[in-house]
């Protein structure tokens, strides 16, 4: 069992470990238009729960970064943001996929490298 | 639908002016996208229980708002550990004069008389001051900080280091030589100074103005003629072995507890046999001599007070040392 000090550690480094990804899964999920509802959906849908609170905030700083683009429509009766990557959004999304398959490559062979060292 | 506009027009206070349109619209239409979703699921319209207790799955309005905004910290991360360590001087130079005033205030003889009309008074003065230029000295740090961070200020100055210019490394243990060589320079000259001029039978002349010292001169004077021999030895095996030891530090401590002593022990002793001047009468060279002992003892507290910040530094010493038994060079604390 973990003490409470351990607990709040790992919360905290998982929070870190997830903050980057999260991006990169926002950025993945808005290669098709979506408005926020259906993106959080989808997220929680792939195992990641992630609260307005957290999306709508990033969503506005992807955008002000320019690797979003939003719009306002009518959509069911009713006036919705629908967001989608930029082209700069694509590049980045790219750039980024590689960097992520190089760290996790990485962690995998340090992870593994120690692992036999070990035995 | 009221609980839902209630709580986006208390979250839309918190919002920077030109984004609350949009940023309201937004939050509104998940809402009601959420509302929609689990009516759906539910087959009926959400009841306003079930609305009150969605938002408040949402979190209180300021921090729903709060997360929108961008993060703002009036002294940020960069520049808060200079902050600290400025605010800890700032307190230590405002709070140590003021308790030491304090407590030699309360040692010192005179103090009978405030006692009488209620020390609680003096303290309840002394906190008060404390507490108004300790709020004004931090609130003018905390202003200028916030200035430096407002202005980007702190890029420049961290940026502006030189790896040459960084301090040396320190080591509790280490007596630099220039303060040993300084020290055994002084206590010499007190030597031979001591030696030439203050031996007993002690009296001086100034003018027409005779002041003899009691027989128990040759106690203080043989005293302080020891220790400031010893302090002499211990500067000259300090400047040789520049590396604070357990024994030297003990007999540093014996050295100045015995010199406080002795100082004490003189400011109490009525040291002063006579002052004697032509122009006295027997009665005005009693009152003197008198006058002399009396402002010698009332000096007292205060000495006593001086013997024991020296200990205490002492002391401080020595436990700063046992604690590091094993870095006692600087290439070990280095290291």
């Amino acid at each position: 069992m973990l003490d409470t000090v351990q607990a709040d550690a790992l919360d905290n480094l998982r929070l870190e470990l997830r903050r980057g990804s999260l991006v990169l899964a926002v950025l993945a999920a808005l290669r098709n238009e979506q408005y926020g509802y259906t993106l959080r959906r989808e997220l929680a849908e792939h195992g990641l729960e992630m609260d307005e609170g957290t999306l709508y905030p990033l969503l506005r700083r992807l955008e002000a970064q320019g690797l979003l683009m939003s719009e306002w429509r009518a959509h069911e009766k009713r006036n919705k943001r629908f967001y989608r990557l930029s082209p700069d959004g694509r590049r980045i999304l790219l750039q980024l996929m590689a960097e992520w398959q190089h760290l996790d490559n990485s962690v995998r062979a340090i992870f593994q490298e120690n692992h036999h060292g070990s035995h | 639908m009221d609980l839902i506009n209630r709580y986006l027009q208390a979250v839309r206070f918190w919002l920077p002016r030109k984004q609350q349109d949009d940023m309201i619209a937004e939050l509104s239409e998940d809402i009601r996208s959420e509302m929609e979703e689990r009516s759906r699921a539910l087959g009926r319209p959400l009841t306003e229980g079930e609305v009150e207790e969605l938002l408040r799955q949402r979190g209180s309005p300021i921090l729903v708002a709060n997360r929108y905004l961008p993060q703002q910290s009036l002294i940020g991360p960069l520049l808060f550990p200079i902050y600290r360590f400025v605010a800890m001087v700032v307190t230590l130079v405002l709070l140590v004069p003021m308790f030491l005033g304090w407590l030699v205030t309360l040692l010192s003889p005179g103090f009978g008389a405030i006692r009488s009309h209620h020390w609680l008074s003096l303290a309840g003065l002394t906190w008060s001051h404390l507490w108004t230029g300790w709020f004004a000295a931090m609130g003018i740090v905390t202003l200028v900080f916030a200035i430096l961070e407002r202005t980007h200020a702190q890029q420049h100055i961290l940026e502006c280091w030189n790896p040459r210019k960084l301090p040396p490394v320190r080591h509790p243990s280490l007596i630099p030589r220039s303060t040993s060589a300084i020290e055994l320079a002084v206590n010499l000259a007190v030597l031979f100074w001591w030696t030439a001029n203050m031996a007993p039978p002690l009296r001086f002349h100034f003018g027409e103005l005779f002041i003899a010292f009691t027989a128990q001169w040759a106690i203080f004077f043989w005293a302080t003629l020891a220790l400031t021999l010893a302090n002499s030895v211990l500067a000259s095996i300090n400047l040789v072995r520049p590396f604070w030891s357990t024994p030297r530090i003990t007999a540093r401590l014996l050295v100045d507890l015995i010199g406080a002593v002795f100082f004490c022990w003189l400011l109490r002793a009525h040291i002063v046999a006579a002052v004697v001047s032509l122009t006295f009468t027997p009665e005005k060279t009693l009152a003197v001599t008198q006058s002399m002992n009396y402002w010698l003892a009332r000096m007292f507290p205060y000495a006593v007070f001086a013997c024991i910040a020296v200990a205490a530094a002492n002391l401080w010493r020595y436990v700063h040392l046992k604690k590091k038994p094993r870095a006692r060079s600087p290439q070990a604390a280095a290291v």
